[in-house]
Protein backbone atom coordinates (compact mmCIF):
# COMPACT_ATOMS: atom_id res chain seq x y z
CA UNK A 1 0.00 0.00 0.00
CA UNK A 2 1.26 3.46 -0.79
CA UNK A 3 0.06 6.88 0.13
CA UNK A 4 0.60 9.79 -2.21
CA UNK A 5 2.19 13.02 -1.02
CA UNK A 6 1.19 15.95 -3.16
CA UNK A 7 4.68 17.38 -3.49
CA UNK A 8 7.88 16.86 -5.45
CA UNK A 9 10.84 15.47 -3.56
CA UNK A 10 12.88 18.42 -4.85
CA UNK A 11 11.58 21.55 -6.60
CA UNK A 12 11.48 21.66 -10.41
CA UNK A 13 10.95 25.07 -11.96
CA UNK A 14 12.19 25.41 -15.51
CA UNK A 15 12.03 28.87 -17.04
CA UNK A 16 12.98 28.06 -20.62
CA UNK A 17 11.30 25.13 -22.36
CA UNK A 18 13.71 23.12 -24.51
CA UNK A 19 12.41 20.13 -26.51
CA UNK A 20 15.93 19.00 -27.38
CA UNK A 21 16.75 18.56 -23.70
CA UNK A 22 13.43 16.77 -23.22
CA UNK A 23 14.37 14.22 -25.84
CA UNK A 24 17.55 13.43 -23.91
CA UNK A 25 16.11 13.56 -20.41
CA UNK A 26 13.20 11.26 -21.28
CA UNK A 27 15.72 8.40 -21.07
CA UNK A 28 15.93 9.02 -17.33
CA UNK A 29 12.24 8.09 -17.21
CA UNK A 30 11.94 5.14 -19.59
CA UNK A 31 15.49 4.28 -20.58
CA UNK A 32 17.67 1.34 -19.47
CA UNK A 33 18.96 3.31 -16.44
CA UNK A 34 15.72 5.21 -15.92
CA UNK A 35 13.64 5.73 -12.80
CA UNK A 36 10.80 3.38 -13.72
CA UNK A 37 13.22 0.49 -14.11
CA UNK A 38 14.95 1.50 -10.87
CA UNK A 39 11.69 1.56 -8.96
CA UNK A 40 10.44 -1.76 -10.31
CA UNK A 41 13.84 -3.37 -9.72
CA UNK A 42 13.81 -2.63 -5.99
CA UNK A 43 10.09 -3.09 -5.43
CA UNK A 44 10.06 -6.53 -7.07
CA UNK A 45 13.36 -7.76 -5.59
CA UNK A 46 12.33 -6.84 -2.05
CA UNK A 47 9.53 -9.42 -1.94
CA UNK A 48 11.84 -12.44 -2.05
CA UNK A 49 14.58 -10.85 0.05
CA UNK A 50 15.31 -13.12 3.03
CA UNK A 51 16.68 -10.41 5.36
CA UNK A 52 14.23 -8.00 6.89
CA UNK A 53 16.70 -5.13 6.97
CA UNK A 54 17.38 -5.44 3.23
CA UNK A 55 13.65 -5.76 2.51
CA UNK A 56 13.21 -2.47 4.37
CA UNK A 57 15.98 -0.72 2.47
CA UNK A 58 14.66 -1.93 -0.90
CA UNK A 59 11.15 -0.81 0.07
CA UNK A 60 12.34 2.68 0.96
CA UNK A 61 14.62 3.03 -2.06
CA UNK A 62 12.00 1.64 -4.48
CA UNK A 63 9.49 4.08 -3.06
CA UNK A 64 11.93 6.97 -3.43
CA UNK A 65 12.47 6.01 -7.08
CA UNK A 66 8.76 6.58 -7.63
CA UNK A 67 9.30 10.14 -6.41
CA UNK A 68 12.10 10.39 -8.97
CA UNK A 69 9.71 9.22 -11.69
CA UNK A 70 7.50 12.15 -10.73
CA UNK A 71 10.38 14.66 -10.74
CA UNK A 72 11.67 13.57 -14.14
CA UNK A 73 8.10 13.74 -15.44
CA UNK A 74 7.86 17.30 -14.07
CA UNK A 75 11.09 18.21 -15.88
CA UNK A 76 9.74 16.79 -19.16
CA UNK A 77 6.39 18.53 -18.69
CA UNK A 78 8.03 21.90 -18.10
CA UNK A 79 10.62 21.49 -20.88
CA UNK A 80 7.86 20.92 -23.45
CA UNK A 81 5.40 23.63 -22.42
CA UNK A 82 4.11 26.17 -24.96
CA UNK A 83 6.28 24.98 -27.83
CA UNK A 84 6.01 26.50 -31.29
CA UNK A 85 5.75 24.28 -34.36
CA UNK A 86 9.20 25.24 -35.63
CA UNK A 87 10.76 24.51 -32.23
CA UNK A 88 9.35 20.99 -32.38
CA UNK A 89 10.44 20.46 -35.98
CA UNK A 90 13.98 21.81 -35.52
CA UNK A 91 14.82 20.16 -32.22
CA UNK A 92 14.51 16.49 -33.03
CA UNK A 93 11.54 16.27 -30.68
CA UNK A 94 9.18 15.73 -33.63
CA UNK A 95 9.67 11.95 -33.63
CA UNK A 96 8.39 11.79 -30.04
CA UNK A 97 5.73 14.41 -30.64
CA UNK A 98 4.12 12.54 -33.55
CA UNK A 99 3.05 9.68 -31.23
CA UNK A 100 2.77 11.30 -27.81
CA UNK A 101 2.48 15.07 -28.42
CA UNK A 102 3.58 16.52 -25.06
CA UNK A 103 2.18 13.64 -23.02
CA UNK A 104 4.68 11.95 -20.74
CA UNK A 105 5.49 8.51 -22.13
CA UNK A 106 8.40 6.35 -20.91
CA UNK A 107 10.89 5.77 -23.70
CA UNK A 108 14.66 5.70 -23.97
CA UNK A 109 16.42 8.54 -25.79
CA UNK A 110 16.50 6.25 -28.83
CA UNK A 111 12.68 6.14 -28.78
CA UNK A 112 12.57 2.52 -27.60
CA UNK A 113 9.67 2.12 -25.13
CA UNK A 114 10.32 1.26 -21.50
CA UNK A 115 10.82 -2.48 -21.04
CA UNK A 116 11.27 -4.61 -17.92
CA UNK A 117 13.81 -6.58 -19.99
CA UNK A 118 16.30 -4.00 -18.71
CA UNK A 119 16.43 -5.34 -15.16
CA UNK A 120 16.38 -8.62 -13.30
CA UNK A 121 14.71 -9.95 -10.18
CA UNK A 122 16.23 -13.34 -9.46
CA UNK A 123 15.00 -14.32 -6.01
CA UNK A 124 18.62 -14.76 -4.99
CA UNK A 125 20.12 -12.31 -2.54
CA UNK A 126 23.59 -12.13 -4.09
CA UNK A 127 22.37 -11.97 -7.68
CA UNK A 128 19.85 -9.25 -6.85
CA UNK A 129 22.18 -7.11 -4.75
CA UNK A 130 24.87 -7.29 -7.42
CA UNK A 131 22.26 -6.30 -9.97
CA UNK A 132 21.48 -3.29 -7.78
CA UNK A 133 25.16 -2.37 -7.54
CA UNK A 134 25.49 -2.57 -11.33
CA UNK A 135 22.44 -0.36 -11.75
CA UNK A 136 23.85 2.16 -9.29
CA UNK A 137 27.20 2.18 -11.09
CA UNK A 138 25.38 2.84 -14.36
CA UNK A 139 23.95 6.09 -13.09
CA UNK A 140 27.17 7.29 -11.47
CA UNK A 141 29.28 6.52 -14.53
CA UNK A 142 31.54 9.14 -15.99
CA UNK A 143 30.73 9.86 -19.60
CA UNK A 144 33.22 8.00 -21.85
CA UNK A 145 34.02 11.23 -23.72
CA UNK A 146 35.14 12.99 -20.59
CA UNK A 147 38.80 13.21 -19.72
CA UNK A 148 37.74 12.30 -16.19
CA UNK A 149 36.21 8.96 -17.07
CA UNK A 150 36.47 6.29 -14.45
CA UNK A 151 39.85 4.57 -14.35
CA UNK A 152 40.26 0.81 -14.23
CA UNK A 153 40.21 -0.37 -10.62
CA UNK B 1 4.20 34.58 8.48
CA UNK B 2 1.26 36.29 6.77
CA UNK B 3 3.10 36.89 3.51
CA UNK B 4 4.61 33.43 3.18
CA UNK B 5 3.95 32.20 -0.31
CA UNK B 6 3.14 28.75 -1.54
CA UNK B 7 6.45 27.92 -3.21
CA UNK B 8 8.56 29.16 -0.30
CA UNK B 9 6.63 27.11 2.22
CA UNK B 10 6.74 24.13 -0.13
CA UNK B 11 10.51 24.53 -0.45
CA UNK B 12 10.80 24.45 3.34
CA UNK B 13 8.79 21.23 3.52
CA UNK B 14 10.91 19.76 0.74
CA UNK B 15 14.17 20.67 2.50
CA UNK B 16 13.12 19.24 5.90
CA UNK B 17 11.60 16.16 4.29
CA UNK B 18 14.71 15.56 2.21
CA UNK B 19 16.90 15.71 5.33
CA UNK B 20 14.59 13.35 7.25
CA UNK B 21 14.42 11.02 4.26
CA UNK B 22 18.19 10.80 3.94
CA UNK B 23 18.50 10.05 7.65
CA UNK B 24 15.81 7.39 7.23
CA UNK B 25 17.85 5.62 4.56
CA UNK B 26 20.94 5.78 6.79
CA UNK B 27 18.96 4.40 9.74
CA UNK B 28 17.79 1.46 7.63
CA UNK B 29 21.37 0.20 7.67
CA UNK B 30 22.50 1.85 10.95
CA UNK B 31 19.42 1.43 13.18
CA UNK B 32 21.26 1.98 16.47
CA UNK B 33 22.87 5.31 15.59
CA UNK B 34 21.67 7.73 18.26
CA UNK B 35 22.98 10.67 16.28
CA UNK B 36 21.03 9.62 13.16
CA UNK B 37 17.88 9.02 15.23
CA UNK B 38 18.12 12.52 16.70
CA UNK B 39 18.72 14.02 13.27
CA UNK B 40 15.76 12.09 11.85
CA UNK B 41 13.39 13.07 14.66
CA UNK B 42 14.39 16.71 14.50
CA UNK B 43 13.88 17.06 10.76
CA UNK B 44 10.75 14.92 10.67
CA UNK B 45 9.18 17.22 13.27
CA UNK B 46 10.19 20.32 11.31
CA UNK B 47 8.78 18.79 8.12
CA UNK B 48 5.51 17.97 9.85
CA UNK B 49 5.22 21.45 11.33
CA UNK B 50 5.79 23.09 7.93
CA UNK B 51 3.37 20.63 6.33
CA UNK B 52 0.61 21.50 8.82
CA UNK B 53 1.15 25.18 8.12
CA UNK B 54 1.04 24.63 4.36
CA UNK B 55 -2.08 22.48 4.57
CA UNK B 56 -3.91 25.08 6.65
CA UNK B 57 -3.30 27.66 3.91
CA UNK B 58 -3.22 25.78 0.64
CA UNK B 59 -4.99 22.43 1.10
CA UNK B 60 -3.97 18.88 1.90
CA UNK B 61 -0.67 17.25 0.86
CA UNK B 62 -1.84 13.82 1.98
CA UNK B 63 -5.36 12.50 2.41
CA UNK B 64 -6.98 14.49 5.23
CA UNK B 65 -7.95 12.93 8.56
CA UNK B 66 -11.04 14.99 9.09
CA UNK B 67 -12.39 16.60 5.95
CA UNK B 68 -15.34 18.98 6.04
CA UNK B 69 -14.92 19.72 2.33
CA UNK B 70 -13.03 17.82 -0.36
CA UNK B 71 -9.95 19.84 -1.43
CA UNK B 72 -7.78 16.86 -2.39
CA UNK B 73 -8.24 17.00 -6.16
CA UNK B 74 -7.72 20.77 -6.44
CA UNK B 75 -4.57 22.00 -8.21
CA UNK B 76 -1.99 23.15 -8.69
CA UNK B 77 -0.24 19.79 -8.88
CA UNK B 78 3.39 19.27 -7.88
CA UNK B 79 4.79 19.25 -11.42
CA UNK B 80 3.28 22.64 -12.25
CA UNK B 81 5.52 25.70 -11.94
CA UNK B 82 3.20 27.39 -9.41
CA UNK B 83 4.13 24.78 -6.79
CA UNK B 84 7.86 25.13 -7.25
CA UNK B 85 10.34 27.55 -5.77
CA UNK B 86 11.77 30.24 -8.04
CA UNK B 87 15.25 31.65 -7.42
Amino acid sequence: MWQYEKKLQYPVNIKNPNPKYAQIIVSQLGGPDGEIGASLRYLTQRIAMPYSQITGILTDIGTEELAHVEMVSAILYQLTKNLKVNEIENSGFATYFVDHTTGIYPVAASGYPYTAAQFQSKGDILADLHEDLAADAAITQMQPLSKNRRNPL
Amino acid sequence: MMNVNREKLMKQIQAYSFAAHDAMLYLDSHPTSKCALDYYNKHKALAMKATREYEARFGPLTLPFDACSWEWTKGPWPWQNECNYKE
